[in-house]
């Protein structure tokens, strides 16, 4: 049975086009998760602040832990925090990461070159492109400043957020990603370090990808 | 893998019923599982509108399928990559060994596909000389015990961590034999050791897909460990498998489908990682597969749309209805002899491969009716099942036992005065304490005491009272 057959078979039992088309031009709106304990909007409409407060308490959920940092402060969020991991004072980042975030304050940690398959990543530094408060889902797209594999092989991983970035809900972080750069090759939610429940359905972190997710958010 | 021969379903039923490790795993779902859902469905406020929303995708994509499939194909081409047809399990499986040995592969990695087990991918493989390494760690498990998954979303979900460390004690036997495996962390940790490896030294890397995204091209997994997406990026192929009633119009749709499959599946309002991939690595791209390759499956799929089952098609495999089934819970999912279980594994079994090989799923069911009340796409299973009990019965699957005590039932029924008088003498029967073993029903009445009647039959309270009994 080939292509021909199976849209043969599909087309016999109906599908129009033209709706189709119709539902293109005018989807339904997107219908976001109300939380119970998010409390009403102040002033009708959400603020960033409690767009931000409502992302913190989803990220408090899944286990990633959100920093508040100023820009020149990055480096040594990063620094102290792979300290208390007693993880080695080095890092990979992503060309979509670089920035003026105090390296020079913080000499101790060592910037590695970004390679192919690092297998023995400790930390990576990436960029968030956008994020939805709704569940404290970070996006990020391949390019050629960020390898989709920063995002998976390392012990630690670090993402940079631009808190203007966050969006209310995830169609709004969506959208806002696509439409500012096209459907990326490969487009990554995350939502939490890795974690399995393979084993009687008890909870572990750090299965195959980061078993610890830190958001530097830049507010 | 579709099972050509009739499964013993009864037998192994009754051989699960008295297996006390699998009992002992068994019993870890409803604290798990199903307390997690009821949390996640309570947190917010409109999750009934969410569900009702993800059915309404669902159905409105399926009376488009075609128009959408061919949308989809147009982006992934479009995107550089490459979609392949397939009508039938072996169609499937002989295009993906063609890709791989076009691919010169020797090392195959696998995201978890249940379609990948419904058309025995493994093991054509295998057969051809390549070696395949599954990455989610419930399949890894399986894998090197040679079993099936127990369940759609917890493969390993009938093993216990005592069993777990003696598979890895078996096949790890490089790694020093004196090291501590009592705890969950250390499996966990032995196997992101040794799938590392396979991870950066894969050829091909084959996933399964969640949804097909019509508008974008992308193809989509949700993964909570971050091996489907290894297997995705590093490999310089990537090949996608999925049957065709994953696809969505949107990326809107698609979220729309993800917020009540994490919730559903494992109580999560999303899993750790949704990768979604469109084509292969473009010129510019720091990382990323070179060969971008979807193959679609119908494997009866077009007959099920066609049939009076169709809305088993909107089925998103969250496994809730798995979790919520007396049935399910009291004998785990190898039993159901199909790679798919529980209440979906009833309708989808029968509805792919045919009621004759799977006669007695749809017969596994009290009817409670939990697995409609908790499917966050609001297939109505028993109305399903139901439907193929009736075809069963037209072709005469059921057993001869069962079809006598129907027949006399229905002659019975059609005379009043006889199903009265029938009624009378069996009320009088379970006074007598003889009778109280019924004979065809033993392991019944092993476990149960017949109830003794009160009073005279229903016929005979409403005729004394002149109204029916309160």
């Amino acid at each position: 049975m080939s292509r021909a057959t199976i849209l043969g078979k599909l087309r016999a039992l109906g599908g129009d086009p033209a709706l189709v088309e119709a539902r293109c031009a005018a989807p339904p709106p997107p219908l976001a998760a109300q939380w119970r304990d998010d409390p009403e909007p102040a002033g009708g409409t959400r603020s960033l602040s409690e767009t931000i407060a409502s992302f913190r308490r989803r990220a408090a959920e899944v286990q990633m832990e959100v920093h508040s940092v100023a820009p020149k402060a990055v480096a040594s969020t990063i620094a102290s925090v792979l300290q208390t991991l007693n993880l080695p004072a080095e890092i990979a980042v992503a060309q979509a990461a670089e920035g003026d975030w105090g390296w020079e304050e913080t000499p101790l940690l060592t910037r590695i070159k970004e390679g192919r398959r690092q297998g023995n990543l400790t930390a990576s530094l990436v960029r968030a492109e956008a994020a939805a408060a709704e569940t404290a889902t970070l996006l990020a797209s391949s390019s050629a400043l960020a390898p989709t594999q920063y995002h998976f092989l390392p012990q630690v991983s670090f993402f940079l957020l631009d808190a203007r970035e966050i969006y209310a809900d995830l169609e709004g972080a969506t959208r806002a990603l696509i439409e500012r750069r096209g459907v990326p090759r490969s487009l990554n939610f995350i939502t939490g370090p890795s974690r399995t429940s393979d084993i009687e359905q008890t909870l572990f972190l750090g299965a195959h990808g980061p078993g610890a997710l830190h958001v530097l958010l830049l507010e | 893998m579709s099972i050509k021969t009739k499964p013993r379903f009864k037998q192994e039923a009754q051989e699960a019923l008295a297996d006390p490790q699998l009992q002992r795993a068994l019993g870890n779902i409803r604290e798990g599982f199903v307390k997690k859902r009821a949390q996640a469905a309570e947190n917010i406020q409109n999750f009934e509108a969410l569900r009702a929303r993800a059915r309404a995708v669902k159905d409105h994509t399926l009376d488009h399928l075609a128009v959408y499939l061919e949308r989809f194909e147009a982006q992934v081409l479009a995107q550089g990559g490459q979609v392949h047809w397939c009508g039938r399990a072996e169609d499937a499986c002989e295009t993906i060994a063609q890709i791989c040995a076009g691919a010169g592969a020797k090392t195959i990695t696998k995201g978890k596909s249940m379609v990948s087990e419904e058309i025995g991918l493994n093991a054509h493989l295998e057969a051809q000389g390549f070696t395949l390494v599954e990455t989610d760690l419930g399949e890894y498990i399986i894998q090197l015990r040679a079993e099936t998954p127990s369940h759609i979303v917890a493969p390993a979900l009938h093993l216990t961590k005592e069993s777990v460390a003696q598979d890895f004690r078996r096949h790890h036997s490089a790694l020093p034999a004196e090291r501590s495996l009592d705890q969950g962390e250390a499996l966990v940790a032995e196997a992101r050791k040794m799938l590392r490896e396979h991870f950066l030294s894969a050829d091909v890397g084959i996933t399964g897909a969640n949804m097909l995204v019509a508008e974008t091209g992308q193809t989509l997994i949700v993964t909570n460990e971050g091996n489907g997406d290894l297997t995705q990026v590093l490999p310089r192929t990537h090949i996608v498998l999925a049957s065709i009633e994953k696809v969505v119009p949107s990326p809107e749709d698609a979220l729309a489908i993800l917020r009540v499959l994490g919730r559903s599946a494992t109580g999560q309002s999303m899993s750790a990682y949704t990768t979604w991939s469109a084509g292969p690595r473009q010129s510019e791209d720091a990382d990323g597969p070179e060969h971008f390759h979807v193959v679609l499956l119908d494997g009866g799929r077009s007959d099920l749309l066609a049939s009076p089952a169709r809305a088993m098609l909107r089925c998103i495999r969250c496994g809730a209805c798995m979790n919520h089934c007396p049935v399910y819970s009291a004998i785990g999912g190898h039993a159901y002899g199909s790679t798919y279980m529980g209440p979906m594994g009833a309708v989808l079994s029968p509805g792919l491969f045919g009621i004759d090989a799977h006669y007695d799923l749809p017969q596994a069911s009290s009817f409670c009716g939990r697995c409609a009340e908790v499917c966050p796409v609001q297939i109505p299973l028993p109305d399903l099942m139901r439907h193929f009990r009736e075809a069963a019965f037209e072709k005469r699957l059921d057993p001869k036992l069962a079809r006598w005590a129907l027949a006399l039932w229905a002659f019975l029924a059609k005379q009043p005065w006889l199903y009265r008088l029938s009624s009378r003498i069996a009320a009088a029967c379970l006074r007598v304490p003889l009778l109280r073993r019924l004979p065809l029903a033993r392991s019944w009445t092993r476990h149960r005491s017949l109830p003794l009647p009160e009073g005279g039959t229903f016929m005979a309270q409403a005729a004394r009272s002149n109204r029916f009994p309160s």
